[in-house]
Formats: C-alpha cells, structure tokens, sequence
C-alpha cells in the first residue's frame, strides 16, 4: 500500500471534515500530510515545507484557491511542487480555469479516491507540467 | 416710313389710275370725235356736190350748156379731199394722226366750198363752224394745222385769186390779216375751251380714280372685317373656354358653343340677355351689378385682366365654381368686354379627392407610427420578459450550481469518511460494518449521481452546457469504455458482444458526452437484463450529405411497454416508480442522453417490449458543430 511513503502532501481544504478525512485517507496510504485552511496559509506552508505535492481547494478564505496556484507557480521555489486542484464546483470551465492559473491536473469533490491516488501517483512520478 | 411709302404708293396708283382714266377718257373722245368727222365729211362732199348742182349746174356757153366746172370741182376735189380723212377716221380713230389729217381736211373743205360759192363772204363761216366743231376733239393742236391751212388758203389766194376767197376781183393784200386774226380771235376761245374741258376732264378723272380707291378700300375692309370675323366665330366656336361677349350694360353679345355646353343655354336663348340674370346665383348678384359700373367709371376693377374664381349657375339652377377672366374689349369705340370662364367642377373634386386622399395617407401614417411604437413597446416588454426570464433560468441555474456545490461538501467528506472505515473495518475483519458502510458509500455515490445528473440537466437547459470537440478513434474509445463498464454488464451473467465496423474510423465530437452516452445506455442495460446479451454495434451511416456514426445498445433484458418508451427520455421517469426501488439508478440516465443527443445534433430512439428487452439507436454526426464559445460563468 505504501507505494510511496515519505512524500509530503498540503492539503489545503477550508472544510475541516473534508480536511480531516481527505488526510487521514492519504495517510493511510502512507503520504505525509501537511494542511493549510486558506490560501494564504498553503502559499505560506508551501514556501517553507516545500512539500512534494499540493491538493488545492478552490473556494478558500483569505486567498482563493486560484491565486494561491498562481503564486506558487510564479515563486521559483515552489512553481516546481505540482498541483491538483479540487473544486466542488464541477463546472468544465473550472478545470480551465484551474489549469491556466498553473494547476497540474483538476478533479472535483466528492473525491473519487482511488483516481485521485492514480493522479497523485502519476504526478509524484514526475509526470507533472512543472517538471 | 413704311405708312408714307404705302401711303405714297397708294397716291401714285392712284395718280396712275387717273391718268389711265384721263387716257382712256381723252382718247374714247379722240375717236368719237373721228367717227363724227368721217360721217360729217362724208355728208360735206355730197352737200357740196348738191350745192355745185342747185347753184350752176350747167355752164352756159351760148345755147350749148355743159356740166358746170363748179360741178366737177365739187366732186372731185370735194372727194378727194374728204374720202381719205373719212377712211381714216373710220379706220384708225383716236389717232393724232388722224384727227391732224381730218383738221386738215376740213379746213380745206372750207377753201372749196368758199370757191365754189365765188367767194362768198357768208360762206366764211363754214371756217368758224369747222373750228368750232374740231374743238369737239378737246385737242388744242388740231386747231394749229386748221388755222395754218386758212392762213396760208387765204394768203395763197388772196395774191393770185382774190375773187376765189373774197368775192372781189382785187383785195387788199392784208385782207387775209384781218380774216386770219378773226381765225386766231375765235382759236383763243376754243383753245381756252379745250384746256378748261381737258382740266375738268383731268378733274373727273383724278375723283373717278380717287372714288374707286375708296371703294375698294371699303370694300377690302369689309372682307377683312368679315374674315376677322368668321376667324374670330371659329376661335370662339372651338374654344374649351366658354367666352361670352357682352356689351357695357352687361348684355349678352355673343355665346360660344362652350358656354352653350357648360351653362345649358343656347346662344340664341342667351343673346340679349343681362349676363348676371343667366349666369350669376341670384345672392351674388348684387356684388357683380355693383362692380360693372365702376369698371366702367374708372375703366379699372379687380375683376379684370386677372383670373379670379367664383360660383355660377346653370340653366337648371346648377350652381358650379367657375374660374374666370374679364378683359375690356373695345368695338367701333363701343366698350364690350369678353367674359372667359371654365369649369372648374372637376378640378375642384380632384382637389378635394387629393385632399382627402392626402388626409387619409396622413392618418394611415399616423396609424402607422402609433402601430410602430405600439410595437416597439411590445418589442421592449418582450426583450424585458425574455431577459428575465434569461435571469430567472440563469438565477435557477446559479442556484443549482451553488447548491450542488454546497451538497458535494458534505458529501466529499461523508465518502471520504465512509471509505476510511471501510478500509479500518476491512483491517479489523468486522464484516457487519464493512456492509453498513457500504450501504453509507453507495448512498452517497448514488446522491452524487443525483446531484451530477440534475447539473447536467440544469446546464443544458440554461444553455450552458457546451461540446469540447476532439477527434478519437471510435474503436479506442469503446475498448476504453468497456474496461469501465463490462463489470457493470456482466455482473447479472450477462454477456457483453460488441461488434465495430471496420470502416468507422475517427470521429470528431465532444469525446465525454459520447462516452457517457454509451456508459449510460450499457449500464442500463446491463441493470434490466440478467442472464442474457447486451449487445453494442458500430456502423457508418450515411443520411442525405451527412455522415452518422450509428451505435446500437441491444439487450434481451425486461423490456418496455408503448406507454413507457414514450416517457423513457424524460427526466425522473423510469419505466415505473417501482423500477428505482428494484434497479437503483437515478432517473436521469437517459434524460441526459437524450438531451446529449440533441446537444450533438444527433439522435436517440429506442423499441422496446416487456419481456423480450430493448434496443436504443443513438446517431451521431461524424463531424460535431464547430464548439460554441464558452459562457464564462463565475466562481
């Protein structure tokens, strides 16, 4: 089950539950979690744990979802860490959206967990956009 | 200039004319006076002849007599001297010539005949009878070679035979002086006749001429009045005016065949009558009887020389707008004035036709401009209405969109959580839960499906839902599909035959929408058929200009009745309401394919009977519509 332990995922999720349950899910899957509640908390946490992979809500207080993604990749130190980005919204104009501010790949809420572990997997794979 | 040329040109004709007349006068006189002298020459001759006879006619020598001398002389010389001015005053009278020869004559008729008398002082008064009767020629000059003949007779005989002309055997021979100035005496008095005759005869002449210019004159006058007036009559009779002449006291003078035509009079009925007795409407009467005397005082008025409109009135009593002109025409100093006037009836009505005619356009325009802004207001209530109905489909869609997300929240982490027991549980070996949060799981999946379902609805209706077009390889696509949804068919032992034309080759479509249509129509099928075949067919159609991929989802599964195929695409209409309890699913599988279909423009049909299963057609164009640009749609 560990296919890959020891990368660090942000999750960055303003919804405790979802937060909560999307990390312990991955842990068990044998990532380590990092969790931000906002965009300005996931830019933040993102510039100094530089984590391996960042799970990006859209609709997040402080900083949405979208300009979070478009400062990180506009941050050489971070541009590299590729993004999903979920949204509850499954709107096929938010997947544009999400990818022209610089997301690697864009899924919707609820999670199909076993896809997202796919995308996930592919990503740490260095098969992101980034790399 | 021109007048005193003519006027000069007249007189000289004139002149010409009496000077032919004087010529013709003088000369008829010349001849009469020849012819007189002829026949009295000729009676001279034979007078003489019987005077030589009764006087001596025999001459007595003795006892022996002989013809008288006297006698022969009287027939010889008498012939000889009268015969030729006889002839020629019978034969060339009126020549000067003639009347020369014939004084000549007679003055020598005279000499013989004073001979032949022995020169008897009585017989001298045959000269003065013969100068009295040359006179007759009116001709002064015959008097000349008359008087020259006496002188000369007389002188001539005086010298050598004084007993020839003065009876006397020895004369005094200055005689001839005293009997020539007696000549020359009695010349003086015929000549002073002769010029007084030729004067007054000049005189007859010149009035003659003068009368006769006169005359014709009038005469050409008259014709020209007459021509005048038969071109006048001709005018007037033709003329579309109705002309009416009239005299100063307002009486009718001529009628033409146009006032005949317009007034119902005729010319005659109308001549001599009071112009405003006839023509005039009785209360306007009044105003003209006033207005003719003026003109006629002051010789101006506003009613003549100018054109003016006013109302007459017919022989029927008839009353009609005339226009009419008034001129002053003046006849023999008489003042007459012609009256031109037209009905103008007709053109009356046409104005009145055009005025309404114009007075209808306007309303009708006017009609037309309240119509078009009638209709603009209705165009704008319109657009207000379309666009919010726009903002009410818009505000649903809004609403849908927001409350999908707001359902998908809860939901995320009920899956998630779910799925984590699940994985707890299926570590701890604890059997009961694993099924309960299986239950858990699948209900949420199912409202996800829901929620998913009614999106997509909600989109299309909203006109958001767009293609993304792509072009795949239709063969890929369906092995690809069929990883996903073979378990799904195969799960009530059914089995799963699929059969691709080779020639379908790639399609350019929205990729998605036509996987989900299939995946949508296999899981259907695969859901109502258990232990038979479901069936997927892929052919290449071709329908008029246009190329269709054809897929055909047969089943042998529970099929349908009439009544349920007609309802199978709508949304929420499962063949039954018991069908969702057996089968699951969410009511909005084929809703959505249907619209899918549309959205593709392509189709969906199905047959169907219970028990023996279903077919369902789904035609998609090869090539899709160029992709609509995207709404863009806010977070």
């Amino acid at each position: 089950m560990d296919v890959r332990s020891g990368a660090t995922i942000l999750v960055v999720e303003d919804n405790e539950a979802s937060r909560d349950a999307l990390s312990r899910r991955l842990e068990r899957h044998g990532y380590r979690v990092m969790q931000a509640f906002d965009g300005s908390q996931a830019v933040s946490v993102a510039r100094t744990s530089l984590p391996d992979l960042i799970l990006m809500d859209l609709g997040l207080p402080v900083l949405d979802g979208w300009d979070a993604t478009r400062q990180l990749k506009a941050d050489t130190r971070t541009k590299h860490i590729p993004i999903i980005v979920l949204s509850a919204h499954a709107m096929t104009n938010h997947r544009d959206m999400a990818l022209a501010a610089g997301g690697d790949d864009f899924d919707t809420k609820p999670v199909r967990f076993q896809a997202l572990l796919g995308k996930i997997e592919w990503l740490l794979a260095g098969n992101g956009a980034a790399s | 200039m021109p007048l005193q040329q003519k006027e000069g040109h007249v007189s000289s004709s004139v002149e010409a004319r009496a000077a032919a007349l004087f010529a013709a006068h003088t000369h008829d006189i010349h001849k009469r006076t020849d012819r007189l002298f002829a026949g009295l020459m000729a009676l001279q001759w034979i007078g003489g002849i019987l005077f030589a006879l009764w006087v001596s006619p025999l001459a007595w020598a003795g006892s022996t007599s002989s013809t008288h001398i006297h006698v022969w002389a009287a027939v010889v010389l008498g012939g000889l001297i009268s015969l030729f001015p006889a002839l020629l005053g019978l034969l060339r009278p009126g020549l000067p010539s003639t009347r020369y020869t014939i004084a000549t004559a007679q003055m020598l008729m005279g000499a013989l005949l004073i001979h032949l008398t022995g020169g008897r002082i009585e017989t001298h008064f045959h000269v003065f009878g013969s100068l009295a009767f040359l006179a007759f020629y009116r001709d002064w000059r015959v008097l000349v070679p008359a008087t020259v003949v006496v002188a000369l007779d007389h002188i001539l005989r005086g010298l050598f035979w004084p007993q020839s002309v003065y009876g006397v055997m020895v004369a005094n021979q200055w005689r001839w002086l005293e009997h020539a100035a007696w000549v020359i005496f009695e010349d003086v008095f015929l000549v002073v006749a002769c010029l007084r005759s030729m004067a007054e005869l000049r005189e007859t002449a010149d009035r003659t001429a003068a009368l006769e210019q006169e005359v014709r004159i009038r005469q050409q006058a008259e014709i020209d009045a007459r021509n005048s007036e038969a071109r006048s009559d001709a005018i007037l009779s033709v003329a579309l005016d109705c002309v009416v002449l009239m005299d100063e006291s307002g009486r009718i003078v001529q009628f033409n065949p146009a006032a005949e035509r317009t007034f119902g009079y005729t010319a005659s009925e109308a001549v001599g009558h009071q112009l405003a007795d006839l023509m005039i409407p009785a209360d306007q009467r009044g105003a003209y009887q006033n207005a003719m005397p003026r003109y006629l005082k002051t010789g101006e008025a506003a009613g003549t020389n100018q054109r003016f409109e006013l109302t007459a009135v017919r022989k029927g009593g008839e009353i009609f707008p005339v226009e009419v002109a008034i001129a002053p025409i003046s006849s023999d100093g008489a003042a007459m004035f012609a009256g031109y006037m037209r009905d103008i009836t007709e053109r009356r009505r046409s104005e009145a036709a055009l005025a309404e005619y114009t007075r209808d356009l306007e309303v009708a325009h006017d009609t037309q401009r309240q119509n078009s802004r009638q209709l603009a207001t209705l165009v704008d209530q319109l657009r207000i209405t379309q666009r919010r109905a726009e903002d009410a489909t818009r505000a649903k869609s809004d609403f849908l969109a927001s409350m999908s997300h707001e359902l998908r929240t809860p939901l995320n982490a009920i899956i998630l959580y779910s799925e984590l027991l699940q994985e707890n549980a299926e570590d701890g070996d604890a059997k009961q839960s694993i099924m309960d949060l299986q239950k858990i799981q699948s209900a949420g999946k199912h409202l996800l499906a829901l929620i998913n379902g009614i999106l997509d609805l909600s989109k299309i209706e909203a006109g958001k839902m767009t293609l993304a077009r792509e072009t795949f390889d239709v063969r890929e696509m369906i092995d690809e599909l069929l990883d996903t949804v073979g378990p799904l068919v195969r799960k009530n032992n059914n089995a799963l035959k699929v059969h691709c034309a080779g020639d379908v080759g790639a399609m350019s479509s929205d990729l998605m929408k036509t996987r989900q249509i299939l995946l949508n129509l296999l899981s259907n099928a695969g859901k109502f058929t258990s232990n038979g075949v479901v069936t997927l067919e892929v052919v290449r159609r071709m329908e008029g200009a246009q190329i269709f991929v054809e897929f055909t989802v047969t089943d042998t599964g529970v099929g349908m009745t009439e009544e349920q195929t007609q309802r199978i695409f709508d949304a929420f209409t499962q063949a039954d309401v018991t069908t969702t309890r057996k089968y699951g699913g969410t009511g909005l599988g084929l809703a959505l394919v249907s619209r899918f279909c549309e959205l593709m423009n392509g189709s969906v049909s199905v047959v169907s009977r219970p028990d023996e299963g279903s077919r369902f057609t789904v035609r998609l164009p090869l090539e899709a519509a160029p992709a609509e640009v995207p709404a863009v749609i806010g977070a």
